[in-house]
């Protein structure tokens, strides 16, 4: 679980652009969204590429994205809980 | 800038019609263009409906004379402006200073991507033909060229205000007495360049959209092409043009708060409706009948329906979206909308939302749900906000 | 009252000139890393700009540059600001790097946003909180004669008080931003004229 939110925080860092952010700066349970990283819309439409890109995983209804891109901790539940 | 400037002549294609008639019948008989995909070859066939121009590129190759092979986006915008032009006296084009402005998001793209996907396999292959119209103002250029315009020329590219903005731009051409007439209009056909990239946005629906309603899961896209004829009124006076209806407002605005999604409140929505009743000094309760953008996604409808509510509380006008039926056109919705506008003057229509159950949570307003005709319309508002911000409205009134 | 050029602002060949000086110079560098740099040197502290296309970081530049220290929002409401643009290759840059994408499976809406050319002009008026009119014109090249006068028509008809015009084109690494800035003033040192704009154009 660790290497994995160790590798999602670098896929965060490099699918979204964010140039002045270090993985290891983000915490894993911080906010990813508004006050966290100051994500925005688009960003969470990213994460939803970067779970299919990277994990293979599908998420259908842009309304679950709030719960499952909350933080890094959530992010490696749901992939735990849904690789194939 | 000053004098009036008239629609004089209309020319429109889309899913519902070929004409502005087969148009109205569409909405007379509740005939929806959104349906299963038949033309765009895409790996979302069965997935999304579309609202697709029942013509195959032979089809509207036979009827315009053009080759089959050129982008769909010139076969659509040929079709739509040589309509809009076949209505006036011979010889009036020659007589007076012309400007053709066109719109477009897609441009020729619909032959660049097969270019590219050969291309991306092998940079040897791939035909170069198929990408000589695929800047945004080659098809406008084109058009203009096959319709033996010889005078102004302009194309606009500002996402989905860009036929509005068209509009607009002809008519200040006029009011300052830089030309007589304008063809001013829009036009875009479907690609899976923009099929796939709204559907990354995640803001498509799977089924028939619903705008204004509190169930809506997005848009359906669509293809089409509209041209208004706009003459000054010495020109409309001179050669005994059919005056539809008179451009009365317009203003343009930035949202200003984010590239995809309008602020909360409507901000550029709020700015560009107040602008527009402000430049034909009409009060809130003057408009008969609002075409909304309504593309049926939850932030556009959202924030348009609080805009409106702003300007027009507590007493809102008849209005609805005919995205439900043409799908959202892209470039070319301004001008299809101002199209339907100048009709609903003309003919004393509103138009029906396709279907509708429920308000949309925290907002008062109600689409129009039966087609309606010799109705008292004397002043139309029709509503336009793009990418970026760009948010257009345009007043039609009676001439 | 007449509108009158303020500041000018040129990018082009990996220099930066404001105002007929050069700010900045990054020679041998591809656009991705001049615009790094640039941003770096300018301190924009503006993360979004990160993840701009190459058009918008172009126009986000130019326009942060032209308007650094420029008492914009104190003078006029932001409904009354245009910005009136054009270039030749519309998004044509990014439109290739998003078709790329697809084919290869991943349709980045990141990258899909813009798509458009007049998205640049939003990063403009989000960054700066400008609402007024805009538009963004398609042509061949510059010019000059028509979009100044259209600017000036504008203006006589109190469409806005200030306008941001100009050129911005990029495709792959052929760039070029010409930004200015015209305001409402009772004296002329530098009037909004086409002769004017051609000469500050030309200049460099």
């Amino acid at each position: 679980m660790t290497e994995l939110k160790e590798n999602l925080k670098r896929q965060i860092v490099e699918q979204l652009n964010l140039k002045d952010v270090k993985p290891e700066e983000i915490g894993d349970d911080q906010p990813l969204f508004v006050e966290g990283l100051g994500l925005d819309s688009i960003d969470a439409l990213e994460l939803i590429v970067l779970l299919q890109q990277h994990y293979g995983i599908r998420l259908a209804k842009a309304e679950d994205g709030p719960i499952v891109f909350r933080s890094v901790n959530t992010m490696a539940e749901y992939i735990e809980a849904n690789k194939k | 800038m000053s004098g009036s400037v008239y629609v004089a002549g209309t020319g429109i294609i889309s899913a519902i019609g070929n004409n502005i008639t087969e148009s109205l019948d569409s909405f007379k008989e509740h005939r929806s263009g959104v349906d299963a995909i038949r033309h765009l070859h895409t790996r979302h066939l069965g997935t999304f409906p579309l609202a697709e121009v029942k013509y195959s590129n032979e089809q509207l190759a036979e009827l315009t004379g053009l080759k089959p092979t050129i982008s769909r986006t010139i076969l659509l915008s040929f079709f739509a402006a040589r309509q809009a032009i076949n209505s006036l006296p011979e010889n009036i084009l020659d007589k007076n200073r012309i400007g053709f402005i066109s719109a477009s998001s897609v441009g020729g793209m619909d032959k660049t991507e097969f270019f590219f996907e050969d291309y991306m396999s092998d940079p040897e292959s791939g035909d170069l033909r198929q990408v000589q119209h695929h800047d945004c103002g080659k098809p406008t250029n084109y058009v203009c060229d096959q319709l033996g315009i010889k005078g102004f020329v302009s194309t606009i590219s500002t996402a989905c205000s860009s036929s509005a903005n068209a509009i607009m731009l002809g008519a200040r051409m006029i009011k300052s007495r830089k030309l007589d007439i304008v063809i001013a209009g829009g036009v875009d056909s479907l690609t899976r360049f923009t099929l796939n990239g709204f559907n990354s946005l995640m803001i498509v629906d799977k089924k028939q959209c619903r705008p204004l309603d509190q169930s809506r899961e997005g848009l359906n896209l669509g293809e089409g092409a509209a041209y208004l004829v706009l003459a000054s009124e010495r020109v409309a006076k001179e050669w005994n043009l059919t005056k539809i209806c008179e451009l009365t407002g317009y203003s343009n605005t930035n949202d200003s708060f984010h590239q995809t999604a309008l602020s909360d409140e409507g901000n550029g929505p709020y700015l560009a409706m107040t602008g527009a009743l402000k430049m034909s000094k009409l009060e809130p309760g003057a408009i008969d009948y609002i075409n909304m953008h309504g593309t049926g996604t939850q932030n556009n409808d959202n924030a348009e329906g609080k805009a409106i509510e702003r300007v027009f509380h507590p007493h809102y006008p008849p209005l609805s979206s005919t995205k439900s039926f043409t799908g959202h056109t892209l470039g070319a919705s301004g001008a299809i909308e101002a199209a339907f506008s100048a009709l609903a003057i003309q003919k004393g229509i509103i138009y029906p939302n396709y279907s509708f159950s429920e308000a949309m949570h925290g907002l008062s307003i109600k689409p129009e749900q039966r087609f309606l005709e010799n109705q008292k319309i004397t002043n139309v508002l029709s509503n336009s906000f793009g990418f970026g911000g760009n948010c257009t409205s345009l007043i039609f009134s009676k001439a | 009252m007449h509108l009158a050029v303020t500041h000018y602002c040129r990018i082009s060949g990996n220099c930066i000139y404001k105002d007929g000086q050069q700010l900045f110079e990054a020679k041998d560098r591809t656009f991705d890393q001049f615009s790094e740099d640039a941003y770096r040197h300018f301190h924009l502290n503006y993360p979004k700009f990160h993840k701009m296309d190459n058009l918008s970081k172009l126009g986000l530049l130019a326009s942060d540059i032209l308007l650094k220290n420029n008492k914009l929002e104190h003078t006029i409401r932001p409904e009354q600001i245009g910005v009136i643009l054009s270039n030749q290759s519309s998004s044509l840059d990014t439109d290739v790097k998003y078709a790329g994408m697809v084919k290869s499976g991943v349709a980045s809406p990141a990258v899909f946003v813009y798509s458009l050319p007049n998205i640049v002009i939003g990063e403009i008026c989000i960054r700066n909180g400008i609402k007024g009119e805009n538009t963004f014109f398609i042509s061949d090249r510059y010019d000059i004669p028509s979009q100044v006068n259209y600017i000036n028509r504008l203006f006589e008809n109190e469409v806005f008080d200030a306008c941001i015009g100009g050129w911005l084109e990029l495709m792959g690494e052929r760039y070029e931003a010409f930004l200015y800035l015209a305001m409402k003033a009772e004296k002329q040192q530098l009037p909004h004229t086409v002769e004017t704009i051609k000469k500050l154009y030309q200049n460099l």
